[in-house]
């Protein structure tokens, strides 16, 4: 019997070799846009679009752990994606596992089936 | 009076001072040439100001709509 | 793109920013028309939606305090007035939006 995969799976996001050190890339699990980033060897997951308008954040900048976005320089934790202004604005994160070289990312908050 | 040519408020002050036939000289910062610009910006910042209107009545500054303060001003 | 979807689109984006903040839209139709349609003009011709009501100082990292909605930038003051500067947003419980006075920052009560 052939199964889907779904949100509650998790879903192959890159490849651990094209995320550099201090450096961000697009992803797009289901067609969901992510952001990946990589500071001191630990990768983050967050959601790819700026809060304010959707801009994709993976153009912008990051400088240590600050992310700014290029459209109009909202800043982000990229630990946390807290907006450094507000913190009651926060991107969304998502949980990541690696296996094999490869980067897996969950898009729910349930467990992973 | 310093205004903008987009903000709500900014008309609102200008009708004020129209509606009581109070003449009164006005520039719109977002229309004015740069050196025009640089010495608003001056002037706001001594004011602690970031927004407009800004309106200088004698040697009184009201930022921000405020027809009460006008009336007070002006002895209406 | 035609002026009233822009609108359209700025206000559902806007509102959702804003909320979590405390703030909703005011209850002055007109107002909120009227402002939008003027962000939507400014972002026509800067390619941002800044503010309406404070100047443009041609300084990236002033201007950019001063995009639509600047609530994060502006919050100690905005929250004495219990409204933004142009009176866009208002706090969640406000219903007479024509009460709350435009406070210079100096002279609002800093209670
Ligand atoms: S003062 Fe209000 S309308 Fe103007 S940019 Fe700030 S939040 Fe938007």
């Amino acid at each position: 019997m052939k199964t889907e995969t779904g949100i509650n799976d998790w879903i192959y996001a890159a490849d651990e070799i094209d995320l550099k050190e201090g450096g961000m890339i697009p992803a797009y699990p289901l067609g969901v846009h992510i952001l990946l980033a990589r500071v001191d060897d630990s990768v983050y997951a967050l959601s790819g679009k700026c809060i304010h308008m959707a801009c994709p954040l993976y153009m912008g900048i990051l400088k240590g752990d600050i992310l700014t976005c290029p459209c109009h320089d909202w800043q982000y934790n990229i630990r946390t994606g807290e907006f450094l202004d507000a913190a009651e604005l926060i991107l969304e994160k998502y949980k990541l596992k690696s296996e094999n070289g490869k980067l897996y990312i969950l898009l729910t908050k349930e467990e992973p089936k | 009076m310093y205004t903008l040519s987009t903000c709500p408020w900014c008309r609102k002050t200008k009708n004020f001072f129209a509606g009581h036939n109070i003449p009164f000289d006005y520039i719109d910062y977002d229309l004015a040439d740069a050196s025009t610009q640089d010495r608003i910006i001056e002037e706001l910042d001594a004011h602690g100001a970031t927004g407009f209107p800004y309106v200088k009545i004698d040697n009184e500054i009201v930022y921000g709509y405020n027809p009460s303060r006008y009336a007070e001003l002006l002895g209406l | 793109m035609n002026v009233e979807s822009r609108k359209k689109a700025l206000h559902y984006f806007f509102g959702k920013i804003v909320d979590p903040m405390g703030y909703k839209f005011t209850p002055d139709q007109e107002l909120v028309d009227f402002l939008l349609e003027q962000e939507v003009i400014l972002e026509q011709k800067h390619g941002i939606p800044f503010c309406p009501c404070q100047g443009l100082r041609h300084d990236r990292s002033r201007d950019m305090k001063i995009v639509c909605p600047c609530i994060p930038f502006h919050r100690k003051h905005f929250d004495i007035m219990k409204r933004c500067w142009c009176g866009l947003y208002v706090h969640k419980d406000v219903t007479d939006p024509d009460s709350l006075p435009q406070l210079p920052y100096s002279e609002a009560d800093h209670e």
